[in-house]
């Protein structure tokens, strides 16, 4: 079959590489109908999360039909129609009875490499690090899904596949950042990046009651798609965000401020080069200077929710403005799970078509080329669908 | 002052793009990298070696040999202390009994059915890797086959059903270690806390020299992440009913440290 594997920084390749198969069983094989290219992708593209191999199968945004289930597998049948959540959990332990799914304890076969980093292990991901399990990715012809009785959820013939393929991962990802800023009524939302999962935060923030949303990004049509959701829009090489979000709340700050951005942030003046200089150093792994910004902007007694993905070490971070400002900070991996029904129900309400986001539609053999441009963001790329049979 | 910001900014940028110039995109390359800069160095030493030799000896050279040799007994020093400490530790630690690997995981059961399990060899040998269950024909004892090498006879020492199962495993060449799994049950949906604890089996033979010592606590050291790992796995069994794995899953051309390191995928 076709997958696209990583080759090294900055390079992706299709091989040819033999189908998975069923092993153990609570697996099932997905026959992959769409697939698609996320932000932390790029993480991975760009080399800034340790422990991929070349070889590794990316992709961790996909859905398809069943076309094996294994012995343990009740709920699904061969030909169900179903969106698979990035993260693999098995249902049954102390934080998937709770819901934290991307927490699981026991599906992360790499779990003592993720403690020594982090102390502790989360679940593992299709398509990611080996630190989270080195499982293959969806960016492929056919994946085996693992704890398949728990993950993958079925999705009516009435939907495409763009109205559903997004519940896999953005969607939920942007409706948690939205939904750990615990909106009230006449609450300002601002989101730093308008990426797919920002895009995805700024709906979900209206969704939840937001009274308004300042969106924060440099791309014109990125700001653009933003508008059309309702957001107030801020270009940040243009005006200075701390002194414009200030003069938009009363010179309170925004109730909850998103991270959408995560650990390469581009940042203007010495914000940016600070950090720039540090990772090109290899004296820290991520750049955190939306965290910074976002710390800084937040109103006394408000919340600051990362939904961008951080992977290792950062300096300078105001913690003491955190502390001395009483500023909550959610974050996480989304526990997909726990959002894919009810935001299915959402979409088969017409509360929400999330194929607004969809720019770029090719084939797998395009994949290469399509990294390239959408981390450069050239023509206007914000959300690629990959059809690995076209 | 704004200047002085755009040169720093000139010089970061152009330092990052020189660093990006470098063909380094995965380990193979880092090594390659790391080789030619070796032979550049080992190069460029002959150089240097081959023109002092045609120098006089100078003052200079001789403070160079002052300053290596004082550095060279400065670090057996801190050789030979710290050495001394770990075999003090390792000999007190023997002496209080107290040489030992240890490993807890909280698992979702109850301790009656993870003790029922625990003493049921046949499914124990489902679960853990890298041993084969030779024979458990006798109440309380069997015989394990280590597919690494060698071969232990395993017996029930300590028995508290529902709390506690201890066992004492002795290998062809007589080393004996004890093994002891403790479960206690907790509120609260938290789970079972299981602690496995292996120790060397002393009875009888006294106390450990301070060569024992040492190995015994370098074993153990060594044997530390393989137990960690049979729990998780009998955790994985317990709470999901099978091991979560990537082996056998589809994959591009691996490089060659690729193979290497993803051979320590489970």
């Amino acid at each position: 079959m076709k997958a696209v594997c990583w080759q090294g920084i900055h390079e992706v390749a299709v091989e040819d590489v033999p189908e998975p198969h069923l092993v153990n069983p609570r697996d099932a094989i997905i026959k992959v109908t769409s697939s698609a290219i996320c932000g932390s992708d790029l993480h991975l593209y760009d080399g800034y999360i340790p422990l991929v191999y070349r070889g590794d199968i990316l992709g961790h945004e996909f859905m398809g039909e069943v076309v094996e289930v294994g012995s343990a597998v009740t709920n699904l049948a061969v030909g169900d129609r179903v969106v698979v959540p990035f993260p693999i959990a098995c249902g049954s332990c102390y934080f998937c009875s709770r819901e934290l799914y991307s927490l699981c304890e026991n599906s992360n076969p790499n779990a003592h490499l993720a403690e020594k980093l982090w102390g502790h292990s989360p679940a593992g991901l299709f398509g990611y690090s080996h630190l989270l399990g080195g499982y293959a990715g969806g960016q492929a012809q056919y994946v085996r899904v693992p704890f398949a009785d728990i993950g993958p959820v079925k999705v009516p013939d009435a939907l495409t596949d763009e109205q559903v393929l997004f519940l896999s991962d953005i969607f939920p990802t942007g409706y948690m950042a939205a939904e750990n800023c615990n909106i009230r009524a006449g609450d300002t939302v601002a989101v730093w990046g308008c990426g797919p999962v920002g895009q995805f935060a700024i709906k979900s923030a209206f969704l939840l009651g937001a009274e308004r949303v300042i969106a924060i990004d440099r791309f014109p049509e990125r700001l653009a798609m933003a508008q059309r959701s309702g957001a107030h829009t801020l270009h940040y090489e243009e005006v200075d965000v701390l002194e414009a979000l200030r003069e938009m709340t009363g010179g309170r700050g925004p109730d909850s401020c998103i991270d959408a951005v995560g650990m390469e942030a581009h940042m203007p003046g010495a914000n940016g080069m600070y950090d720039k200089v540090k990772t090109t150093l290899r004296m820290e792994t991520d750049r955190p200077g939306v965290l910074r910004q976002a710390i800084s902007a937040c109103r006394n007694g408000g919340t600051l929710s990362v939904a961008g993905v951080y992977g290792g070490l950062i300096d300078k971070v105001p913690f003491g403005a955190v502390v001395n400002r009483s500023i909550t900070i959610k974050t996480g991996q989304t526990h997909v799970h726990h959002y894919t029904r009810p935001l299915l129900e959402r979409i088969n309400r017409g509360d929400i078509d999330p194929s607004f986001v969809v720019t770029h539609r090719i084939g797998i053999d395009e994949v290469p080329q399509a990294y390239d441009m959408f981390r450069n963001k050239q023509d206007g790329c914000i959300k690629v669908v990959v059809q690995p049979w076209a | 002052m704004a200047i002085a910001l755009q040169r720093v900014r000139d010089a970061s940028e152009s330092a990052a793009r020189a660093l990006k110039g470098l063909p380094v995109k995965n380990v193979d390359h880092v090594l390659a990298w790391y080789g030619v800069a070796n032979a550049v160095g080992s190069a460029l030493k002959r150089r240097m070696r081959k023109k002092a030799a045609r120098l006089p000896p100078s003052g200079g050279s001789r403070e160079v040999v002052a300053v290596v040799a004082g550095v060279t007994a400065l670090a057996v020093g801190a050789y030979a202390v710290r050495r001394h400490y770990l075999r003090k530790h390792a000999m007190d630690q023997a002496e209080r009994g107290q040489l030992q690997a240890s490993t807890s995981l909280a698992i979702q059961a109850t301790p009656r059915s993870l003790y029922d399990l625990l003493t049921n060899p046949q499914r124990l040998s489902e679960i853990m890797e890298g041993v084969e269950l030779m024979d458990a024909s006798t109440q309380g004892a069997s015989r394990w086959r280590v597919r690494s090498g060698g071969e232990y006879d395993v017996h029930i020492a300590d028995d508290a059903p529902g709390s506690l199962v201890g066992w004492r495993i002795i290998g062809a060449s007589a080393e004996a270690y004890r093994a002891t799994v403790s479960i206690e049950g907790t509120d609260g949906g938290h789970g079972a806390r299981v602690r496995v604890q292996v120790e060397p089996d002393r009875s009888g033979n006294g106390h450990a020299s301070v060569a024992d010592a040492v190995e015994l606590q370098a074993a153990l050291k060594a044997m530390a992440p393989a137990i960690a790992k049979q729990l998780r796995r009998l955790k994985q069994f317990v709470e999901t009913g099978e091991i979560a794995t990537t082996r056998g899953q589809p994959v591009g051309r691996r490089s060659m440290i690729g193979k290497l390191l993803a051979r320590g995928d489970s």
